[in-house]
């Protein structure tokens, strides 16, 4: 390896890490196929169940338009799930948090 | 930095390297496998497991290399890298070492943060992000938790990349350190009549 080569590596590292850190939430790829924005299905999620959101996602699940954010959110000890529609911006769920999948 | 010519890394230094190399590429499967099952499904719980203890061994087992890492010299690459290449090599394994302990760190941090109590092998870990102060930053500790985890893996997939370059078209002995074994290696330079083994 010569220092070219290095600095190649290195900048390429460097690129992945940005492009990693460009996509911030999880499902964030469908984002272009989502009406309702982050920080608006957020707002309602709070809305609905209010606390400190611990996880989001954006995923593809039945019920509602089929694309939804999927938030846990906490308050006083307990997580609720929330799911907003990401098309229409209604509630599909709103329930105590299952702690099986152990995440 | 010292070196020594001609040998391998200690039999100790290699079996750990090789066998956290395992664990660290099967916690990494492990999580990334898991989104293939439906929610709920019990063998998410299993992997999600594993990737907790395996990376919480990482982080028990990283210092013991650090202390065999800085109390021995490294073996010498023969034939010599030039300066630049030994500082990139440098920089991308000291990276590899902050993230071996930085990233289960953070895996603690943001689990408890949550309320989510973390055991190591049955032994309740120490909380060192209590709930009542940490809630407002689990969200990010565990974006942070992911974003450094996916980058060790491109780390690691260069790491790998290199190690084969070494090998294959560079011809140089810098796996052979790390394999150790019992192949004579005199012919991979002209710099060098024989490797002898250190165990
Ligand atoms: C060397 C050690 C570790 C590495 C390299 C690592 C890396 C990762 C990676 C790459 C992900 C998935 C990111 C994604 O889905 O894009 C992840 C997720 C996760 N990690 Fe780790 N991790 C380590 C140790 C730990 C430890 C010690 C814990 C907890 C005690 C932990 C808890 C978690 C959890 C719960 C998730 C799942 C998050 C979710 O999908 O909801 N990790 N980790
Ligand atoms: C996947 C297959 C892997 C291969 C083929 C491989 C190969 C090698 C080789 C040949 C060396 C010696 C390089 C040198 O001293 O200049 C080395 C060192 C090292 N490897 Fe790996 N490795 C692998 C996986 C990993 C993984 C998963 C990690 C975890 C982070 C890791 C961490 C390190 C570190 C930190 C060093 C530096 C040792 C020192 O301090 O001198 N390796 N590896």
């Amino acid at each position: 390896m010569n220092s070219r080569k290095t600095m190649i590596a290195l900048t390429a590292f460097a690129a992945l890490v940005v492009s990693a850190q460009a996509s911030a939430f999880d499902g964030s790829q469908y984002a272009k196929e989502a009406t309702v924005s982050i920080e608006q299905a957020r707002a309602l999620a709070i809305k609905a169940y209010p606390g400190t959101i611990v996880e989001e996602e954006l995923e593809h699940k039945l019920g509602g338009s089929g694309l939804r954010y999927s938030f846990d959110i906490r308050a006083n000890h307990v997580t609720h799930e929330v799911a907003v529609d990401a098309k229409t911006g209604n509630i599909l769920e709103n329930s105590r948090e299952s702690s099986k999948d152990n995440d | 930095m010292i070196q020594s010519p001609g040998k391998t890394y200690s039999r100790k230094q290699r079996w750990l390297h090789w066998l956290m190399a395992l664990m660290i590429v099967s916690l990494l499967i492990a999580i990334e496998i898991k989104s293939d099952f439906p929610k709920g499904d019990p063998r998410i719980s299993q992997l999600v497991e594993w990737h907790k203890q395996a990376g919480l061994w990482v982080l028990f087992l990283v210092w013991f290399r650090l202390y065999w890492r800085y109390r021995q010299a490294t073996p010498q690459i023969l034939p010599p890298l030039s300066l630049a290449a030994r500082a990139g090599a440098h920089a991308a394994h000291v990276l590899l070492y902050l993230m071996m302990i930085g990233i289960p760190v953070l895996g603690v941090l943001f689990s408890q943060a949550k309320g989510r109590a973390i055991d190591f092998m049955g032994w309740p870990v120490p909380i060192l992000l209590d709930e009542s102060t940490g809630l407002p930053y689990a969200l990010t500790l565990k974006t942070l938790h992911q974003w450094l985890g996916n980058a060790m893996m491109y780390l690691i997939g260069i790491h790998f990349a290199s190690a084969l370059f070494h090998h294959w078209i560079r011809r140089d002995n810098t796996l052979i350190r790390m394999l150790g074994g019992h192949k004579p290696v005199a012919d991979r330079s002209f710099f060098q009549t024989t490797i002898k083994q250190e165990t």
